[in-house]
């Protein structure tokens, strides 16, 4: 070391014709030494670029809203206040929203609707013609009969199940854009427009943060969710996949730079009767929960169509399913099926981070 | 720390036919008895930051538990170091209870009908959130590194 030392005591006392030649020998001696410092100092950077982070409870579940950037806080507020002023518009749980007073009014006169509620009703329509019934809102009272969320789950017999499914149709719901109106054509008729609806504010309060000037944002509702923006440190938005049988487990993560992401799964509201899981995916033609998948996973631009397109891709199965999202532009799927094998759609893989399972 | 002279024998000793010696007054990288080791050293000490800020699989530990209850009210704690802590969490409907561990936190019981915060199970990874919706409860993980998931579809 006394080597070292009377270098670099050269290096310091040697005049100018000598400094250049000591520099030189200098540079990959000290750029060895600051090597350590690049990662540090990312991950500082990182670290001291903190989100601010909203939660709600609303919509029948969790919505956290995270936003980066310096007007991290004043965008995560902004898409707080986005969420609660739709949701009290579109959830058809919440008493007086126009969600459910058109539930309410089903069979008699049409009923004031604010230009959210029409957009969700268009946006539904055109995923119910999309997906050819696979997705229809119009399936609700049969969903309801199960009592999933009630505290009593049953099985409704098969009469049931027919009375039930012959209030499906949805030709009877009629809007009016122009003059704010909107009804449900048949008594006894019931929109469930919840995980579309989920979407739409998803979407909204996302535009909300990125317009008070977040650098980045990300908006969960309840799994349902979309990402705009760059984060701080350059890197992708990193999602999960909920594994269907490990409730704190992931089947997979991937990686997207803006868009949405949707999951669709028997595992988030059910009962166990009799030996046999009874969800809330009921297939609209049948009026039974879909059984040939756990899980689908859907990407798109927009969580609203991820979200009624997780939905229809989880009823119709790992075939079918698949079909559809090969038929749909700017969409990708993974299909998680019940014996257990994963089925994703062509680009898919794109997403999929280098190293996570499966 | 002294001048080096020109003349200082301990940069040029081997006698043996080698690389060019160096100018007087610069001493070649790479000579001393330590240099090799040292520069093991800090080239495995940055290949493994560079790990855990690219591809690290989760960060580090989650360190605390953040419980809004029903009235809105939201107090951070810490985990416990080992076995186990719950806490009486008050909601319209009653009481949830919250257990927390070293590892993390769940939702262990609950007054509402449907259950479905008992179910989602142990939160364990940092930014993982369980909500008992009827009952106003929410539970999120926080603390430890980033280096996880920004977010889980479910």
């Amino acid at each position: 070391m006394r080597e070292g030392t009377g270098s670099a005591a050269s290096g310091r006392s040697s005049g100018p014709g000598r400094s250049s030649a000591a520099g030189s020998t200098r540079l990959p001696v000290l750029l060895l030494l600051l090597a350590p410092a690049f990662p540090l100092v990312l991950a500082g950077c990182g670290g001291g670029d903190e989100p601010a982070r909203r939660d709600l409870l609303t919509m029948d579940t969790v919505v956290t809203i995270t936003a980066w950037g310096p007007s991290g806080a004043a965008a995560a507020d902004a898409g707080a206040r986005e969420v609660e002023r739709l949701a009290a518009l579109l959830d058809h749980h919440k008493p007086g929203s126009p969600a459910a007073l058109l539930n309410a009014a089903a069979g008699s006169a049409p009923v004031t609707a604010p230009i959210e509620l029409i957009d969700v009703l268009e946006a539904a329509g055109a995923q119910v013609r999309s997906t050819s019934g696979v997705f229809d809102p119009t399936v609700s009272p049969l969903i309801e009969a199960y009592g999933l969320g009630s505290g009593h789950p049953r099985v409704p017999s098969d009469d049931e199940r027919r009375r039930l499914l012959a209030l499906r149709g949805w030709e009877d719901v009629t809007w009016d854009g122009v003059r704010g109106r909107a009804s449900l054509g048949r008594a006894g008729q019931a929109l469930d427009l919840g995980g579309l609806a989920k979407g739409y504010v998803v979407d909204r309060a996302l535009a909300a943060v990125m317009r008070t000037g977040a650098r980045a944002g990300l908006v969960n509702a309840g799994g349902d969710l979309a990402v705009g923006g760059a984060k701080p440190d350059g890197s992708p938005f990193r999602v999960g996949i909920q594994d269907p049988d490990r409730p704190d487990g992931l089947a997979g993560v991937i990686e997207i730079r803006g868009g949405a992401v949707a999951t669709s799964g028997d595992y988030e509201r059910f009962a166990i009767i009799d030996g046999v899981r009874w969800h809330h995916l009921v297939d609209p033609r049948t009026g039974l929960p879909g059984r040939l998948t756990r899980s689908a996973t859907v990407t798109a631009s927009s969580a609203m169509e991820a979200d009624a397109l997780a939905t229809a891709v989880f009823v119709l199965g790992p075939d079918a399913g698949m079909g559809l999202v090969e038929s749909i532009q700017g969409v990708e799927a993974s299909i998680i099926a019940t014996d257990g094998s994963v089925h994703d759609s062509p680009g898919f893989g794109a997403f999929r981070s280098p190293g996570a399972a499966p | 720390m002294t001048q080096p002279s020109p003349a200082e024998p301990s940069v040029r000793s081997t006698g043996r036919p080698g690389p060019p010696a160096p100018a007087p007054g610069r001493r070649p990288p790479l000579r001393g008895p330590l240099d090799l080791p040292l520069i093991g050293l800090v080239m495995a000490v940055t290949a493994v930051l560079w790990w855990q800020l690219l591809i690290g699989p989760g960060g580090s530990p989650p360190t605390r538990v953040l419980v809004v209850d029903g009235s809105g009210r939201a107090s951070a704690r810490p985990l416990p170091p080992s076995g186990f802590l719950e806490l009486d969490v008050p909601g319209p409907l009653g009481t949830t209870v919250v257990r927390l561990t070293p590892d993390g936190a769940r939702i262990v019981s609950s007054p509402c009908p449907c259950r479905v915060c008992v179910a989602t199970g142990a939160l364990t990874r940092s930014g993982a959130v369980a909500a008992c919706v009827p009952n106003r409860i929410l539970v999120r993980i926080e603390g430890g590194a980033p280096g996880g998931v920004d977010a889980v579809s479910r």
